[in-house]
């Protein structure tokens, strides 16, 4: 449709078809009902997992509120490589990105979940050529302050020795 | 009934100028461009790749790509490899238009798979998602209908067939279905923002504008992906106020553009300042926000606006383009000129109508002389030829931009030249016409051009 009559557009919508709009008019109600549904959901929780519509989703990040003083989880995750000293290990010793890092090892640590951290183990000695004897996660809390962020006291939240036996687990959350 | 289908119709289907839909693709599979090359850049499938096939939970989407496979098939490295090639090759394509609808499909399933897969490993973020669902609403949209090189060359096409240049505006050319593409992507917005809102609200509450809430979350997201900038702001509690009022107002009202389409003037930069202040202090990166916003702006009135101001505030005439209006060559190079100039720069005039006012202002110039190549009256009067007219024309013709450097590179005004009369004296090879109406063919084979040329003019 090209080169309209100046003001004449109404007659112009007139003048399509209805088949065609008919069906786009089917996409924008489809597209429309599943984010609105996604967005709902997100509200009232009537399909307990989320993601299963994506890419049309809730958008519920950053919603919680807090209150001044508050501690932040600052996670580290320090490894003892079989025969060597301590040292921090981060997403890139496992080839995994920062949010695949807290999604497993941490969290697998946090949990003291050994059969998902065995796998992680497999990803570092995979990326290393190298074998790990212990591994002890800590919290670094800070919170923000008017000089810059304060820091608290820090925490060991686990420790794991890996020896060639059962892994032995300390200091749980 | 009737009523009601009326208005969905009118409201959906009201044809609005194709170039609004059309810069919207530009911009939209240019991001995405850039965003696919980062994806792969930072090895992030890689990386995906390599995670154990225990934390493999592909989403529903995936399992319908991948059903012909098995279930729970899982794709390799090297075939998500190829099919970022292709979606990336697809990208290109649709960007510059070229077999548009085809390469928009491609991207957008090649799009929706990569991304499928991308968030099948349990962790889901939210930047991707509206993208995707938008590079479909592209792909069933005519946005290659304009500002592309498959309308450039159905133009070109058309005028070669008539053996005449039409001029023509590109803001002339409605649409019924560009508007619904648009105003798709506008309600997406608008459900996301008040998704944002009414979460923030139904959990928190008003508490949420404490200040101390976005602190912390200022604090936690720029130690976690490593930003100065965010650290410092979290350290001011009333401007960190301030921006969550910001915020929620943003997110909790921006559905008002649906139905008041003028605050799109408030709301667009308000949520592009955000979204690139959320980029810049925590690392969020919703920045494909900014390219979707596109669809709020109304281009064609922006290209008019520019032109008229350009009209009143010229002095003196546009750059005049002399062409010869019989040979089918210069008829396309104009359908180009006309095509790039939009913002109306210039004044493209056929040599049969002008050429006795040009004779006689330009005694020096003979109509010879105009067909071997390009000669373009300027707004001050004086008269470019060949190259350096091309280069004169450049400023006005914007998608030819990423010429300029190359016209004005050390020696380009000597070897520019050189170039130009090489290809201006072969272009009968590339371009078969009529002799007995083309000038420039009819010169070339004649021994005497400018004498042939003056006789038949």
């Amino acid at each position: 449709m090209r080169r309209p009559a100046s003001a004449d557009l109404s007659a112009q919508t007139e003048a399509i078809s209805w088949r065609k709009p008919a069906a786009i008019s089917v996409v924008i109600l489809v597209c429309l009902t599943l984010q609105a549904v996604a967005v709902l959901n997100g509200l009232f929780h009537f399909v307990p997992e989320r993601g299963y519509t994506w890419p049309f989703l809730d958008y519920p990040m950053y919603k919680h509120s807090h209150r001044q003083g508050e501690p932040i989880d600052q996670f580290v995750l320090y490894g003892t490589i079989a025969g060597s000293t301590e040292r921090v290990l981060r997403a890139d010793d496992f080839d995994l990105n920062d949010w695949k890092f807290m999604a497993g090892p941490l969290k697998a640590m946090r949990n003291q979940d050994e059969e998902n951290l065995r796998l992680y183990l497999e990803l570092f000695r995979r990326r290393n050529h190298q074998e790990l004897a212990a591994l002890r996660l800590e919290t670094h809390p800070v919170t923000p302050g008017p000089e810059g962020p304060i820091s608290l006291p820090q925490a060991v939240l686990s420790t794991v020795e890996l020896g060639t036996g059962e892994p032995r687990w300390g200091k749980g959350p | 009934m009737t009523a009601l289908l009326r208005s969905w119709r009118d409201y959906w289907f009201r044809p609005i100028p194709l170039v609004n839909l059309a810069v919207c693709r530009i911009i939209i599979t240019g991001w995405q461009l850039v965003n696919l090359y980062d994806v792969f850049a930072t090895g992030h499938m890689r990386q995906a790749s390599g995670v154990p096939d225990k934390f493999y939970d592909p989403l529903p989407l995936l399992h319908l790509f991948t059903l012909p496979f098995g279930w729970r098939a899982r794709p390799s490295f090297e075939l998500l490899a190829i099919i970022g090639v292709v979606t990336f090759a697809a990208s290109v394509l649709a960007m510059v238009g070229l077999k548009t609808r085809l390469s928009l499909v491609v991207l957008a399933l090649g799009n929706l798979y990569l991304g499928a897969f991308k968030y099948s490993f349990g962790e889901l973020h939210h930047p991707d998602a509206l993208m995707a669902i938008s590079l479909v609403i592209l792909a069933l949209s005519p946005a290659g209908e304009a500002l592309s090189l498959d309308d450039l060359r159905r133009r070109m096409a058309r005028a070669a067939g008539e053996r005449a240049f039409i001029p023509f505006r590109m803001s002339d050319d409605y649409s019924a279905f560009a508007r619904w593409p648009l105003l798709m992507v506008r309600w997406l917005f608008a459900l996301i923002f008040f998704s944002a809102a009414a979460s923030k609200l139904s959990a928190s509450g008003l508490e949420w504008m404490n200040g101390y809430t976005l602190q912390r979350y200022l604090l936690q997201d720029s130690l976690r992906w490593g930003s100065s900038l965010g650290q410092w702001l979290s350290r001011f509690h009333l401007p960190v106020v301030a921006l969550s009022w910001a915020t929620m107002v943003c997110e909790g009202t921006f559905f008002l553009v649906l139905i008041m389409p003028r605050l799109a003037w408030f709301y667009v930069p308000l949520a592009t300042g955000l979204v690139c202040g959320f980029y810049l202090t925590m690392h969020a990166n919703f920045l494909q926000y900014v390219a979707l916003l596109s669809v709020f702006v109304p281009w064609s009135n922006f290209a008019a606006a520019i032109a008229e101001r350009g009209r009143r505030n010229r002095r003196h005439a546009k750059p005049e383009v002399l062409f010869d209006d019989r040979c089918p060559l210069c008829i396309r190079s104009m359908v180009l000129f006309r095509y790039a100039d939009l913002f109306d720069q210039l004044t493209l005039s056929g040599l049969e109508a002008r050429w006795p006012e040009v004779a006689t202002r330009y005694p020096g110039v003979s109509l010879a002389d105009c067909q071997r190549e390009m000669h373009v009256i300027l707004p001050d009067g004086s008269l470019a030829r060949g190259f350096f007219a091309f280069r004169k024309l450049l400023p006005n013709l914007p998608p030819l931009w990423p010429l300029l450097p190359l016209f004005h590179a050390p020696g380009a005004a000597r070897l520019g030249p050189r170039i130009y009369r090489f290809v201006a004296e072969r272009r009968q090879r590339f371009e078969s016409c009529p002799s007995d109406r083309c000038l420039i063919h009819s010169a070339h084979s004649t021994a005497d051009s400018r004498e042939v040329v003056h006789g038949k003019s």
